[in-house]
Parts: structure tokens; sequence; C-alpha cells
């Protein structure tokens, strides 16, 4: 596992795309922060459903989260693309190796990436002329809360590059899920009330505010239960299937 | 060491790619890997690296590849010429292939001179020609030194003094102990460089012989004689038991035999020889002559003079 971490440390890092995207993803990070820090005394904003008052966990917003999953969706994507899966699995035959040492590399640098972006933002946050308290219980949650959800989106383009073997697919399926379930919930609402709190985002919205509601499962499970899904599905795919 | 390729098959739906197909790769030697196209060449290479999933299995040494405990030390495979990704140098994309067997920078920039890519090993490989993508290829086979080598195509697009030094440089390689497989569609670059073949056809064994046995067994195997008088001396041939064909004017196309016997019994026959040549079939004869029937895509007849094409 060692030789495959070091594979894939080697394979991010000597590809101009990584740094760009990283780039792009603080950039937007930074970006939304700041639009944060400007709002936020006026009761904060919502994009893409998910509240976001908060400039430090910025680094989960939707822009940055898409770049991020690009990356990650690049640790199989490229290798299809590139026809590098057979120089890759020549050199690491046990495929649940190859597997979880891209997981855990992509996990690694989406973790840097968060790392950053809060860094970055605090950095904004304390330019502005705003402050930040000490520990708090609230603020450490909210952090470990988006950076969670921000692995597990990436998590999941990483999944479906695996299982599609295509790159674009990958970013575009969690976004193309997000409009989709807008339209899903609109038509499950009324008939359906009981399967929309299953829904993805609607799990995630609930997961990042940290609203406890009792009548419905907890967002972290059902995210971790559709992550879970579509990670074991993409494994047993990369696993059988001919490269 | 030896590689044992055993009973590998592989189907899609009802079509059988590949079929039973058991041979082994000796070290030492430079086994040539031969079919016409869609024989099931590539998918055995592929089955062979663990990368199709199909019946059989192959050892190395006794053990199936992912049993070894540096995989790269063991078998080098350059299975296609463009797979890197093309934004990643050249030397970083060989440094990344040397993790496995923890290559160290003095080696990766000891192949890269070795394969003659010491000019462009920083730049990135998108521009690279074809030749270029080859030296590539080959230069990740023989990173970690591997006692085996397999290998698809490696000629191809390599101008001709790159394939005399790629058969000077596999000639060596193998000649120092290693196992080397070549699948390759030059069949008169492969009479010179292997001394073994495996042969195959609709994805079955047709051969699995020396090089020389193999040529051997063409008809194209013959002694020409042109003579004074072809009949007298055809009969004189046929009554010693050799097989005699007329050929041109005053020739004669003698098999089963040697030139000096040929020419004691013209001798005893009193026919003057002009000329006697003895023919032996290029390894090209000898695949088309044993692969005419197990052809998958074969192409019509050669437009005749005349005909618009």
């Amino acid at each position: 596992m060692t030789s495959m971490l070091l594979y894939e440390w080697r394979r991010v890092t000597t590809i101009r795309a990584t740094y760009v995207l990283s780039t792009l993803s603080l950039l937007s990070a930074a970006g939304v922060a700041w639009l944060r820090l400007q709002v936020g005394e006026q009761g904060g904003v919502i994009i893409g459903g998910i509240p976001i008052d908060n400039p430090l966990v910025a680094g989960a917003n939707p822009l940055s989260a898409t770049f991020a999953a690009t990356i990650a969706a690049a640790a199989f994507g490229h290798e299809y693309r590139y026809r590098l899966v057979g120089v890759t699995l020549g050199e690491f035959p046990r495929r649940a190796v190859v597997y979880v040492g891209k997981g855990l590399m992509m996990l690694l640098w989406i973790a840097m990436l968060y790392a950053a972006s809060v860094a970055l933002a605090w950095v904004i946050v304390i330019s502005a002329g705003g402050t930040i308290g000490g520990p708090d219980s609230a603020l450490v949650g909210q952090l470990i809360r988006s950076g969670s959800f921000l692995a597990g989106y990436c998590g999941v383009a990483f999944a479906i590059t695996a299982l599609t073997r295509s790159l674009i697919l990958g970013v575009v399926t969690p976004l193309a899920v997000t409009i989709f379930e807008v339209v899903a919930w609109s038509l499950l609402e009324e008939p359906a009330p009981w399967l929309t709190p299953y829904l993805p985002m609607a799990a995630a919205n609930r997961f990042l505010s940290g609203e406890a509601d009792p009548t419905q499962a907890p967002g972290w499970s059902v995210l971790l239960g559709w992550t879970a899904l579509i990670t074991t599905v993409s494994y047993l795919s990369f696993r059988f299937r001919d490269a | 060491m030896i590689v044992e390729a055993c009973g590998l098959t592989k189907r899609y739906g009802k079509v059988t790619a590949v079929d039973d197909l058991s041979f082994t790769v000796r070290p030492g030697h430079i086994t040539g890997f031969l079919g016409p196209n869609g024989s099931g060449k590539s998918t055995t290479l592929r089955l062979m690296m663990g990368l199709d999933h199909g019946d059989g299995s192959t050892l190395f040494d006794g053990r199936r590849l992912r049993e070894h405990a540096h995989v790269t030390r063991v078998v080098g495979a350059h299975l296609d010429a463009k797979s890197f990704h093309p934004g990643r140098p050249a030397r970083a994309h060989l440094r990344m292939l040397g993790s496995e067997a923890r290559v160290g920078r003095r080696r990766v920039d000891e192949v890269i001179d070795l394969v003659g890519l010491g000019d462009v090993a920083r730049g990135r490989p998108r521009g690279f020609s074809l030749g270029m993508c080859q030296r590539l290829g080959l230069a990740s086979a023989i990173l970690a030194q591997p006692a085996v080598l397999i290998i698809d195509e490696p000629a191809n697009g390599l101008d001709p003094q790159s394939i005399h030094w790629l058969r000077d440089f596999l000639t060596t390689y193998a000649h120092r102990g290693a196992a080397v497989l070549i699948s390759s569609h030059l069949l008169a670059e492969m009479q010179l460089m292997a001394d073994h073949l495996v042969v195959i056809g609709q994805g079955r064994l047709i051969a699995d012989e020396s090089m020389a046995d193999f040529v051997a067994r063409s008809a194209r195997n013959d002694v020409l004689v042109r003579c004074s008088n072809p009949l007298v001396l055809r009969s004189v041939l046929a009554e010693a038991g050799l097989v005699v064909h007329l050929e041109g004017v005053d020739g004669l196309a003698v098999s089963g035999s040697t030139t000096d016997r040929i020419g004691d019994l013209a001798f005893q026959s009193g026919v003057s020889v002009r000329e006697m040549v003895s023919r032996h079939a290029s390894l090209e004869q000898a695949f088309l002559d044993l692969t005419s029937g197990v052809q998958d895509f074969a192409a019509g007849a050669a437009p005749s003079e005349g005909t618009s094409a």
C-alpha cells in the first residue's frame, strides 16, 4: 500500500491540472468567504440550498467543491482517458490496493485543500478587520461537517468516474443529481413525503445545518448510505470488469 | 524466470477470443508471438498481465503475478504505445512508474539515456512521435530491470535505425537471462530477432516451436535447378524419390534434398547444371502458409492491372 500511495502522490503532483484546479478551488473559496463576510451581518446567504453564513467553511461551497471533485475524478478519469490503467494494474495487480490507494490519496489531497481554504478564509476575515473568537464547539462542528461533506462529494465523483470510466460523467453526475433532486422533490413532496428525506442533497442540507429532526433519519446517515452504495458498486465494477 | 501460460481462455458472449491457450516463455530467449489480425494476441497478453478476466492462469516461476513481492521486478510490460498522460513530463512519468520497485532517480536517468529520450525527458510528451512514444513505453517496461518482458508491437513507428537498436537491445536483454515475449506484425524483423515462436489463429495455438523448425515446415524450402535438359533430370530425380516440379523454361523446383545430392544425380545422368540455388522459406511465407485457414479478417485479392482500385 505504501508503494501505491507513493505512486498516487507522484501521479497527483506531476500534472499541472492538479495545481490549476486546486488554485481555482481555493480562489472560489476565498471569493465566497469574502462575499459571506460582506453580507454575513445581513442574515447570511443561501447558495445551492446550503446555508453559508460562516466564511471559514467556504471551501465546501458548490464551485470549490466542483473543482475539488474534478481532481478526485481525475484519479480514475485520467487512467481511462490516457489508457494508463493497464500500466497501473501492471504494477499493482491487486485491484483493491489500487482502488483504496487512489481513494486515500484523493481524500488526503481534498483534506489539504480544505485546510488551505479554511486558512485562506481566516486570513481574509482577519484582513478585513473581522474577528474570530476562540475555539467553540459550534464552529468546530461546522468545520467538520463541511469538510466531511466536501470529502463525501468528492468521493462520489471519484466513485462515479471509476464506475463510468469517464471523468466528465464523474464531475457532472453529482451536479446533475442536485438539479434532478429539485424536480424530484417537487414531484414527491405530496405523494411520497416519507421519501424526500432520503434524497441525497436534502440529507446534505440537514447535515450541513447541523439541525436534528427526530422525525427524519439523520442527514449524515443518509449521505453515508448513498456514498457507501455508490462506492461499493464502483469498487465491484473496477474489481471484476476487464481493464 | 519461466513464464507458463496455462489454458488461457477468454469469451465475449458466444465468441471465444482465446481458446485454451497454453505455452511457455523461457529465459534467455526471445519468443515471438504471432497471429493474424483478430487472432487474440493482444487479448492473450492482457490475460497474462491480469488486465482482462478469463479462465486459465499465467505463472511466473510457478506463482501468479500478484503473489510476487515486487511485480515490476518480475515483469515489465509495454502493451500500448500511448499509455501516458500527455501533460506529465516523461521523466516524471518514469519516476511515477518507479514507485512500486522504489527505482531511484539515477536509474530513471539511465533508462532515459538508454532509450534516447535524454533531450526531451523534462518536456511534456504531448507532441511525441509514435517512435518516441514507443521508446518511452520501452523505458517504462525495463525501468525496474524485470526478469520478463512482454511487449506488444514495439517496432511500430520506429525508423530503421531505431528498429536496429531495438533488435540489439532486446537480444542483449534476453541473452542476459531474461524471458522476452514480443508480439509483432513485422515478420522480417521477428525472423531476425526471435528464436522461438508461438503462433495462434482464431484464439487457438497453431505452433509453439523454434524459429528454425517453424520455417522448415513451409513447402517453400526447396532447391532450384536450372539445367540443359529439365525433363531428363526430372525423371532421374523422381526415380530417386524426390518431389520435383517444373519451374520456368529450364528450371526444376526440388523438395526434400540437398544441393550436393541433386548435383551428384545430375552429374550421373549427364545433364549439365547451369544454376543451383537452395531456397529457404522466409518466416513470412511460413506464417502465411500456416495461418491461411485461420484468418478472421482476410482481404480480397490484390487488384490486377487495368482494374480500378
